[in-house]
């Protein structure tokens, strides 16, 4: 809610500042605009050049028309005059006579400039302006050039101001530009700091959450370990209890019977404490594989060997343990050879087999026959092991291999739920698998698979007696 | 704003066919005196024109506000360029000089790259040497903007009585 809030608020500054910036902008652009449309200037405003022209033709008509008087024939009054009157008729059209009129000197300049055209039409009558005519002339001029030097006087102030103040506004105007500009640097600057520092939160919020994420993995680990050892301990004690109550009871019986019992009850009970015996060392035994195999104890050593001869080896065994089952051995070699040869720890390939072998003996009835199958397949060496037994739910084929899960329908059989999953871990150490084919009710196949190899078994094909003499090297 | 006028003599023919022979004579009050660099005279080095001469050039007609009047003036005159083609000239920039001694050289290309008229007409009346006569040098500043600048406000030389091509 408190975090909500806080975005929306940054939220709201973070657009003020981008509407400062575009502010700050507009007024940059458009004071830029206003100076650029100033800058342009009139040539009416170049008025002091207007009056200095008009000045010296005043000037060079009088000196001429002086000249004249002092006897020279060659003057040239006429032109002088045309050019007086012509700079008299600039100042006296529209941008030049409203300036005169700004300067308050228009009404004065009309009737000395009226004054001066009609001294020079008077000089155009005949006999060119009479006597009288020169000093007359001269007055007007004097009179006309006495304004004009008053005019330029006026008008020098006026063009002067003009341009301070021109100055002044283009100052003013640049500072408001500048001003922006320092607007604009700073709402910028603002910007990139709340960028930076609002990156800089992200970023700590991913490291955050990516730790709350590793804190739960290391959660939900404890926990599965916590809940592998309650199960654990529940499913120990649970198939320890069967055992040691077989001990108790015959022990018992023994005591009770006192000196009655004879020695084939001896032996018979004797008999019974020691598979209960048997059951229970198997029973720590697999434990401790499952508790080397989680400590990373176990290790791996790899070596070629014949899986036909290894395979007949361990079935061969299992027929003197069990003598009224039928265990079929078929071994389909590769043609002109008799070997599967394959890459693997022999120690371990015998403990799978066995655990494989057990499993059909125990889940499927003793009338049935049980299938082991040693062929080399598709660059792999396949080993296995079939029974026409109960079979796997199909729902439960995904927990198959979890430690201390048991088929429902294995319920009524002892067992640990450890000796599957441990065969599976053995198998992937060796760069191997096992996968299981199953029908409910029809029984159950499960392969064990190995990388095959061409070289020949460097242990012939014997099993059991080399397996002291292992050669192969630890798999870290 | 400008218009083309009918050219009310062969003149542009009449040039093209005499390109490089004399000019005729200034029969009138000579109004305009082109010299320098060019290549047709009618008096020693220089080229002399009267009115007649100057009414013979192929007329054009402009419309434009200038900066010393107001409100828009129409003109009436020959292009600068029509005069220098007529006179042969060979240079680039000419030295304008007016009735007081006003003197101003403006590059020749001007006159190509604009229709700048030399006007001997304002608003049907004829320019007199009191006001700004015999000619005006008028550029069409209402069409261009860039003409609309102090730069070439000089360039609008009145009382234009002399012409030195360089």
């Amino acid at each position: 809610m408190k975090s909500g809030r806080n975005s929306g608020f940054a939220h709201v500054i973070n657009v003020a500042i981008i509407a400062a910036l575009a502010v700050f902008l507009g007024v940059a652009l458009v004071k830029l605009t206003e100076i650029e449309r100033n800058m342009r200037i009139n040539a009416a405003e170049n008025m002091l050049w207007v009056i200095y022209q008009a000045h010296v033709a005043s000037l060079r008509l009088d000196s001429e028309i002086v000249r004249g008087t002092n006897g020279a024939q060659d003057t040239d009054v006429e032109r002088r005059f045309d050019v007086l009157v012509s700079r008299l008729t600039l100042m006296r059209e529209g941008p030049q006579y409203r300036y005169l009129e700004t300067l308050g000197l228009d009404r004065e300049f009309l009737s000395l400039s009226d004054a001066a055209i009609d001294m020079g039409r008077a000089y155009g009558d005949p006999p060119a302006g009479g006597a009288a005519f020169p000093v007359q002339a001269h007055e007007t001029l004097q009179r006309l050039n006495a304004w004009l030097a008053r005019a330029a006087n006026a008008a020098m102030v006026r063009e002067w101001n003009a341009i301070g103040e021109r100055l002044d506004s283009y100052r003013h105007a640049l500072w408001q530009v500048l001003a922006a500009i320092l607007g604009i640097m700073i709402s910028g600057a603002v910007l990139s700091i709340r960028l930076v520092s609002t990156l800089r939160r992200v970023r700590s919020a991913e490291r955050s959450l990516r730790a709350a994420r590793e804190l739960e993995k290391e959660l939900e680990r404890e926990r599965a370990v916590s809940r592998f050892y309650r199960d654990f301990a529940s499913t120990i004690s649970h198939q320890f209890r069967t055992p040691l109550a077989i001990i108790d009871s015959s022990m018992q019986r023994l005591s009770r019977r006192g000196e009655r019992v004879t020695a084939t009850e001896i032996a018979e009970r004797v008999g019974r404490v020691r598979t209960a015996t048997r059951r229970l060392a198997r029973l720590v035994e697999r434990t401790l594989d499952a508790a080397r195999l989680d400590t990373g104890q176990i290790e791996v050593h790899l070596q070629s060997f014949d899986l036909v001869g290894l395979v007949r080896g361990i079935c061969e065994r299992h027929r003197e343990h069990t003598p009224g089952r039928r265990i079929n051995f078929v071994a389909a070699g590769r043609s002109g050879s008799a070997e599967i040869c394959t890459r693997c720890d022999p120690v371990m390939i015998e403990h799978i087999v066995d655990n494989l072998i057990s499993n059909a003996v125990k889940y499927s009835p003793p009338d049935k026959p049980v299938e082991v199958r040693v062929e080399a397949h598709d660059g792999a060496a396949l080993c296995s092991v079939r029974d026409e037994g109960v079979g796997i739910p199909a729902r439960e084929m995904p927990r198959l291999f979890e430690r201390f899960f048991r088929a429902s329908t294995a319920s009524g059989v002892p067992g640990t739920g450890i000796g599957l999953n441990l065969a599976r871990n053995l198998a992937r150490m060796q760069g191997g698998d096992i996968d299981v084919e199953t029908c409910e009710g029809a029984g159950s196949t499960f392969t064990l698979r190995l990388p095959l190899v061409e070289e020949a078994p460097n242990g012939g094909s014997a099993a059991g007696e080399e397996f002291a003499h292992r050669e192969g090297q630890a798999v870290p | 704003m400008f218009g083309l006028v009918v050219a009310f003599l062969a003149l542009a023919s009449a040039t093209g066919a005499s390109a490089q022979s004399a000019l005729p004579p200034p029969e009138g009050e000579v109004l305009l005196r082109v010299s320098g660099r060019i290549s047709r005279t009618n008096a020693e080095d220089e080229a002399h024109f009267d009115r007649a001469m100057i009414e013979a050039l192929p007329r054009h007609a402009l419309h434009t506000t200038t900066s010393v009047t107001d409100g828009v003036r129409s003109f009436e005159g020959f292009l600068m360029r029509d005069l220098l083609e007529l006179v042969g000239a060979n240079g680039t920039t000419i030295t304008a000089t007016a009735l007081n001694d006003y003197v101003i050289d403006i590059p020749i290309s001007d006159f190509t790259k604009f229709d700048v008229l030399a006007a001997y007409r304002m608003d049907d009346q004829a320019l007199t040497t009191q006001d700004k006569g015999p000619l005006w040098i008028v550029y069409p500043r209402d069409e261009h903007r860039e003409l609309q600048d102090i730069r070439y406000d000089y360039r609008w030389v009145w009382q234009l009585i002399h012409i030195e091509v360089r």
